[in-house]
């Protein structure tokens, strides 16, 4: 144990703080509401995928081809191809997709059908608008067409699903974590303020490596303030629901750790004491998406996920849904994702060490001992 | 004791006492490894899966008397032994492990090896070699040496051979006339610097310990006095201490803990190797550092803890090991409110206030509870239709059974006050959707819950009276009988007088005649 207390003076002074921290619960009892404050961690997220047993009511036609199928659709192997106008040609195309046409022999299959998971963004039962199975009408999650007939977003095992899983445990940058303070009672209560933080802490398992309640996460005030938003809640029948605010959120993907950047984002979640389980929904942005895709997530994913970014882009595009540019174009496509929390009890950071910053030399943090 | 007579080593007042027998006992895989940390530097790491001693009156201790050596141990031994040999001779510990440079590196040189030897010989022999001792060493050293053409290689031969010498392995006391007392024994210098050790820094003597076996001041009352003195203050009493309350609390246990990851989720392995590190860090902390009475131990609120049981006792924690105080009103004071203590006595899938209440009779009250008729009927508590909602309702039926009542009532009361901790240790109010009474008594007294369970144990005579006990016997090596009462008393009077201060409590011991009498065969 004396091993994780040495490093470098930055971390020893987090854990000074913490420590400090820690002394401000001691007066508390040990329950996870405590002074009307509970913390969760997320430990799932997923795009919101309706699904049918064998998947032809919404795809029909099937699943996409990836790269390697239109590959091989574009250029046969029985014919001679130059690498410009083959191999470069794809990587440009993937780079910098024209984003209205496809390359001609080559079909995007969004998904069919007005069945879909998701939160009505707008308020409005409008055309294009689904309907959930839980009975819900106006849902917005458009990029349901997009991604809902390829492969890597599919359950139970879709690539992008099991990697995006994958990174929660084995990673902190992608550590989100939501307080509610101001809470009388777990089960109702008409106003609550719900503020979004990144945790420095890995996640809390048991022994057979599931996620459970009970770990503690200190607030990454220091690189992570950009991801620190509060919004309001109120909480009917145990189910909270926030008002839209604009998030920024980290994720992590196979080769980085890109940031995503939703409009109108809210949540509606069933709490407990243990955990947090629904649905999260926004706009979200898209260039900033596709760009996260691109440069994260190497064709050598998107081929065993059988996923063409340039047709997503193109359908994403074609699908936008919110805040048009200049042009009339949207630029923001209403999503859905499914997400689970786990209860976690969050440490803040001294006043003083949080207000560090490489700006000021670490001066602040001196003044306050650390 | 008084200020005056600790000075001068001065006893008063001690009862005569028949001493203890001479032991033969096996050296512990702690004790050696502490040992090789002290005469090879704390690099000089093995897992040599010493095999564990039979709990025996109480203490493994007292087991390794009776421990034997089979083969296959043997061939443990002889692996670990390989291991350190390896290591010793490492050229990058040559610099500082070996005082004389060999004429040649590829040939045996007898004098180089010999001051090595004697050197190193009577910190792992705990007493200088004998000269025939010696010469074996170097000439088996010096025929390797020749033989692979490295001096250090054919060192390595004699390293290992004297780490599975029985000599090394084994401690064998040897008793001495006493003169200041015609027709009594005592143990020789260098057994008494071997038992000093052994008990308060869990390994072989230094060699400011074995200089004073060998000057004979170590059989003196000042001489020993210092000695004692020196190793209470020093940072290897920790070590110590950790291996004496690690024994008296049966720690071992842990070894064998599993629960049911269904039931219990949050507890995993690294949750019992924190647990049995938190009681033992709140032991030293509270007894060494702070110098406390050693009853608090069982009231106080002062702990500390990790990410891992923190899980268990829903609390925040950040990463590393970090002082916690259990705020006043919290349901937890003293240390067998820890999960350590909790977990260790329940069974895997629930509470036991029954093992609860044995383990608080015989480890910390030296009261040993019969172990259940070989008749008994379980068939009422083992219905998988259980009419029982809570576990008071269970072990409630026992009393109806005469057979059972007489052992359940000397257990289940006090066990029953910790019956708002699950099996892991986990705070509940309900079970099964009842409010959970978690009311008890020990010895006529009434209280509720754990809270008044510590303050009841913190009051009872019998809680410093078994550590004295225990730690007598842990010391001397011999489980303390009827005839050593008075001794035994008397020990914990002085004990009391200091404030149940535990390094009063070792020095009286260590200190005191009886410690180095050896009993008449």
């Amino acid at each position: 144990m004396e091993s994780e207390e040495k490093g470098s003076s930055m971390k020893t002074a987090f854990v000074t703080v913490s420590a400090l921290a820690l002394f401000a619960f001691a007066a508390q009892a040990d329950e996870p509401l405590q002074n009307g404050k509970i913390g969760y961690v997320l430990t799932n997220k997923n795009w919101a995928i309706y699904q049918t047993p064998d998947g032809k009511a919404e795809c029909p036609n099937g699943l996409n081809d990836g790269p390697r199928e239109q590959f091989d659709k574009l250029y046969p192997r029985d014919q001679k191809h130059n690498v410009v106008d083959s191999w470069l040609e794809r990587e440009g195309e993937v780079m910098l997709p024209d984003p209205v046409r496809a390359k001609p022999g080559l079909t995007f299959f969004e998904a069919q059908g007005d069945m879909a998971i998701g939160l009505d963004l707008d308020g409005k039962n409008k055309p294009g608008d689904f309907r959930s199975p839980d009975g819900r009408t106006g849902v917005d999650n458009r990029i349901y067409r997009v991604f809902g007939c390829v492969g890597n977003y599919r359950g139970p095992d879709g690539s992008y699903r099991h990697f995006v899983e994958s990174y929660m445990q084995k990673d902190n940058f992608n550590r989100i974590m939501m307080e509610l303070s101001g809470v009388d009672d777990l089960a109702n209560d008409p106003d609550v303020t719900v503020t979004l933080y990144r945790g420095r802490d890995d996640l809390l398992l048991d022994a057979a490596g599931k996620f459970i309640a009970g770990g503690t996460q200190r607030i990454d005030a220091e690189w992570g303030k950009e991801f620190i938003r509060t919004t309001k809640g109120r909480i009917v029948d145990g189910v909270l629901t926030t008002v839209p605010i604009d998030i920024t959120y980290p994720e992590s993907l196979a080769r980085g750790a890109p940031k995503q950047f939703v409009k109108d984002w809210r949540v509606e979640l069933k709490l407990t004491t243990s955990g947090a389980e629904g649905l999260m929904g926004g706009y979200l942005d898209i260039q900033r998406l596709h760009n996260n895709l691109i440069q994260n997530w190497g064709t050598h994913y998107r081929s065993y996920g059988q996923e063409s970014i340039s047709d997503e882009y193109r359908a994403m595009l074609k699908n936008a849904d919110a805040y048009p540019d200049k042009n009339g174009q949207n630029r923001f496509i209403s999503s859905g994702w499914e997400i689970k929390f786990k209860q976690v009890f969050i440490i803040h950071p001294d006043p003083a060490v949080a207000k560090a910053t490489p700006q000021d030399g670490g001066a602040a943090t001196e003044k306050a001992g650390r | 004791m008084s200020k005056t007579a600790q000075k001068t080593g001065a006893k008063s007042a001690e009862p005569d006492s028949a001493g203890t027998p001479k032991h033969l006992r096996a050296l512990t895989q702690d004790q050696y490894l502490n040992t090789l940390a002290y005469v090879f530097g704390p690099d000089v790491q093995i897992e040599p899966h010493f095999p564990p001693a039979q709990r025996t009156d109480g203490l493994l201790a007292l087991g390794t008397a009776r421990s034997g050596v089979s083969s296959a141990q043997l061939e443990l031994y002889q692996k670990a032994a390989l291991g350190v040999s390896q290591l010793v001779i490492n050229p990058e510990r040559r610099k500082f492990l070996f005082t004389c440079q060999p004429r040649s590196a590829t040939a045996a040189d007898a004098a180089c090896a010999t001051a090595f030897f004697t050197r190193i010989g009577r910190l792992i022999h705990r007493r200088p070699l004998t000269p025939a001792e010696l010469k074996e060493y170097v000439d088996e050293a010096g025929a390797a040496a020749d033989r692979l053409q490295d001096f250090y290689k054919g060192l390595a031969v004699s390293i290992e051979a004297m780490l599975i010498s029985p000599d090394v392995l084994f401690v064998v006391e040897t008793a001495e006339p006493d003169p200041a007392k015609a027709g009594a024994q005592r143990l020789d210098a260098y057994s008494l610097a071997t038992r000093l050790s052994l008990f308060l820094w869990n390994a072989a003597p230094d060699d400011e310990l074995l200089r004073a076996a060998e000057k004979g001041e170590l059989q003196t009352p000042k001489g020993r006095l210092a000695q004692v003195n020196r190793m209470l203050a020093s940072p290897r009493l920790e070590k110590g201490v950790r291996a004496f309350f690690d024994d008296m609390f049966a720690f071992d246990a842990f070894a064998a803990l599993s629960k049911d990851a269904q039931v219990y989720p949050a507890f995993t392995g690294v949750t019992a190797a924190d647990a049995r590190e938190e009681t033992l860090r709140v032991v030293v902390d509270h007894l060494i550092a702070k110098q406390g009475d050693y009853r608090d131990l069982f009231t106080t609120r002062e702990t500390f803890i990790s990410p891992r049981l923190a899980a268990i006792y829903k609390l925040p924690a950040p990463p590393a090991w970090t002082r916690y105080t259990f705020p006043e009103g919290s349901p937890r004071s003293g240390i067998v409110t820890h999960v350590s203590f909790l977990a260790t006595h329940a069974h895997p899938v629930r509470s036991s206030p029954t093992m609860r209440g044995k383990a608080l009779r015989e480890l910390l009250l030296c009261q040993p509870v019969p172990p259940p008729p070989p008749n008994v009927d379980f068939s009422a508590l083992e219905n998988p239709k259980s009419p029982f909602k809570t576990t008071r309702d269970r072990v409630t039926f026992h009393l109806k059974n005469p057979v059972c009542a007489g052992c359940h009532r000397i257990t289940d009361p006090m066990g029953l006050a910790l019956e708002n901790f699950d099996g892991v240790g986990t705070y509940r109010s309900e079970e099964k959707g009842q409010q959970i009474d978690a009311s008890g008594t020990f010895d006529g007294k009434a209280f509720a819950g754990a809270v008044g369970l510590g303050q009841a144990l913190h009051d009872n005579p019998a809680l410093t009276s078994c550590l004295v006990k225990r730690a007598f016997s842990y010391g001397s090596g011999s489980a303390a009988g009827n005839d050593a009462q008075p001794l035994l008393a008397y020990f914990n009077t002085r004990f009391g007088e200091q404030g149940y201060k535990l390094p009063v409590l070792l020095r009286e011991i260590t200190t005191s005649d009886a410690f180095a009498r050896v009993k008449a065969e």
